[in-house]
């Protein structure tokens, strides 16, 4: 083939122009939604020496999943089931969208309550004292609740990105994700009078979120001796794809 | 068989006459001699050329994941840039590369080696822009991986990144009809239909005679490969199928499928005297009957019976090889 060597460079630019210019292309307008993380909810993954790239791994504090649905809300969410089964297996996974959003309440009622307790038991009892272990535990509640509980919440799903940003709006994401059904109610929804529900899990796409360099050290061993807090900033551009816009350390509440 | 194999059989032919006393003349013989020492002349040894094959395969693939350990132990000291810039360059100086191999060493094990490497680098590079710019998996890549791999083969007539090229290409097939239906990786190589239809497309590619079809003896092995893998799965997984019927139903069927093609693929090996199509058959055959066995009889025969059953079936698939073998055997002569 004479045009062989012509063709096999043509090849490797077209193939790597398209995911070049869908970057471009996301990146052509301001972000449509931006959300601020914590390292609970985007952990960084454990660094070796043999890969020096760092990620961000989504993590979850319940499962991604939206239960108690409708076989309408299956439909809308573009699935079906059908009548055998647990899972609905015939109907592999499908590609489809997931808004996800922080749900601080109950996470922040815990954090203000170990802070009321190690404040008072700080005020009464020197820390060396054998009351002092109360104290210790308290701060390692803290630190756990801290580091690694992760508010982060599946909230709707859908096949539409700009109809789920339009309903949800700024302080949420929108995540290409892979999703895929379970029958919560089997096989007592087949007798007379019984009601189908149904149970919708997500994994959003990427399952981890690249992180430039210029910030791979703020976050480095943050599940390790370090205990590195810091927020996240990710923004979704204009052609959804999600991305890592600012990484800040953040102070240390049990200190 | 090469020229090369031929001439040493009818060697070895000639001496085994010699001993049963048949013996020709000393004229033949010399002009028999002369004319096979003037054709082996330019030949290379052919002990050399598979030690050379061996090591260039051995290189090939050790240089490949060289190339993918260099890149992850230092990207993440780049800034996004250099990054996109050493992963867009990598491949093609490992073309540039190949093309002055090829042009330098004929033979090829030289070219086959930056080959492959040029297409590891490939592979690293729209996987890791994927990476780097957070876009969704899609299995399209595979397409230009496929691509890619067939364009090295045939520019530089090297059966490796061909090979491999095969594979990438076979698995973009396998996965087109799932993505078309909007299903989502990795589930989209599973499919038991999809794989069956994919194999099935290059096994008979050769047939159709295209000029693409270089290596027809790589088709035939990529796709009997997964039109068997295929049946495979639909014969114990009957849920991966996208037939309207339970489970049961469906494993059954390819069951029966899985037999059927089976002895068509032995039955197509030994007429056109393809060995590969029917040893693959074959093995095929015998694992689909190793499963069905421990699923009937496993449970119930005492372990001695079920063990038995099985070495008279090793001795059943032992002498239905033989005839096989006695089948291409006569084909040949």
């Amino acid at each position: 083939m004479k045009r062989g060597p012509l063709l096999l460079v043509a090849l490797v630019a077209v193939a790597t122009a398209v995911p070049l210019g869908q970057a471009v292309y996301d990146r052509s307008a301001p972000p449509r939604m931006t959300l601020t993380l914590s390292q609970g909810e985007l952990m960084a993954d454990w660094r070796r020496d043999e890969n020096t790239g760092v990620r961000l791994g989504w993590a979850w504090g319940r499962a991604p999943e939206l239960d108690s649905l409708s076989r309408a809300d299956l439909e809308r969410m573009g699935l079906r089931c059908e009548r055998e089964g647990y899972r609905c297996a015939r109907e592999a996974t499908r590609r489809g969208w997931i808004v996800v959003g922080l749900d601080s309440v109950g996470w922040r009622r815990r954090v203000d309550s170990i802070r009321a307790v190690i404040d008072s038991i700080r005020a009464v009892i020197p820390e060396d004292s054998a009351e002092g272990r109360g104290l210790r535990d308290q701060v390692q509640q803290m630190k756990r609740a801290v580091l690694q509980e992760s508010r982060l919440r599946v909230l709707d799903i859908g096949t539409d990105p700009a109809a789920l940003a339009e309903r949800w709006g700024d302080g949420h994401l929108v995540l290409a994700a892979r999703i895929y059904a379970f029958r919560e109610t089997w096989p007592a929804d087949t007798l007379r009078g019984g009601v189908e529900r149904f149970r919708v899990h997500a994994d959003p796409l990427p399952a981890d979120l690249y992180l430039p360099n210029k910030w791979a050290p703020l976050v480095e061993d943050s599940t390790g001796y370090r205990d590195r807090v810091y927020r996240v900033t990710v923004a979704v551009g204009r052609g959804w794809l999600p991305r890592v816009t600012e990484v800040a350390a953040a102070p240390r509440p049990w200190e | 068989m090469t020229r090369h194999d031929r001439i040493q059989a009818f060697k070895a032919e000639l001496i085994a006459l010699a001993e049963e006393g048949i013996v020709l003349d000393e004229g033949t013989l010399a002009r028999i001699r002369a004319h096979h020492e003037r054709l082996l002349a330019g030949a290379p040894d052919e002990r050399l050329s598979l030690g050379m094959r061996l090591a260039s395969f051995v290189g090939a693939v050790a240089l490949s994941a060289a190339v993918f350990f260099l890149f992850y132990r230092f990207w993440g000291a780049l800034s996004v840039p250099r990054q996109v810039l050493v992963l867009v360059a990598a491949p093609l100086l490992l073309v540039g590369a190949t093309h002055l191999l090829h042009r330098w060493e004929r033979s090829g094990y030289f070219a086959a080696l930056a080959a492959l490497a040029a297409f590891a680098a490939f592979v690293l590079a729209l996987g890791t822009l994927g990476v780097i710019f957070n876009l969704r998996p899609t299995p399209h890549a595979f397409l230009a991986y496929g691509l890619f791999g067939l364009l090295l083969g045939w520019t530089y007539d090297l059966r490796l990144p061909h090979f491999a090229g095969l594979v990438a290409f076979g698995a973009w097939l396998t996965a087109l009809p799932g993505t078309l239906a909007g299903e989502e990786l990795p589930d989209l190589f599973g499919r038991g239909e999809a794989l069956v239809l994919a194999g099935a497309l290059l096994l008979l590619a050769p047939r159709l005679r295209l000029p693409a079809s270089r290596w027809p003896r790589d088709h035939r092995i990529v796709g009997m490969t997964g039109l068997f893998l295929g049946l495979f799965i639909l014969s114990v997984a009957g849920r991966q199928s996208w037939l309207p019927w339970s489970a049961r139903t469906v494993e059954h069927l390819y069951q029966v499928a899985g037999f059927l093609v089976a002895g068509g693929v032995i039955a197509w090996g030994v007429r056109a005297r393809l060995a590969e199509l029917a040893n693959g058959g074959m093995i095929f055959l015998t694992i689909l009957c190793l499963v069905k066995a421990v699923d009937w009889w496993w449970e119930w025969l005492p372990r001695w019976l079920f063990f038995l059953l099985l070495a008279a079936f090793a001795i059943g698939v032992m002498v239905a090889l033989k005839r096989v073998r006695g089948a291409l055997a006569r084909r040949g002569a």
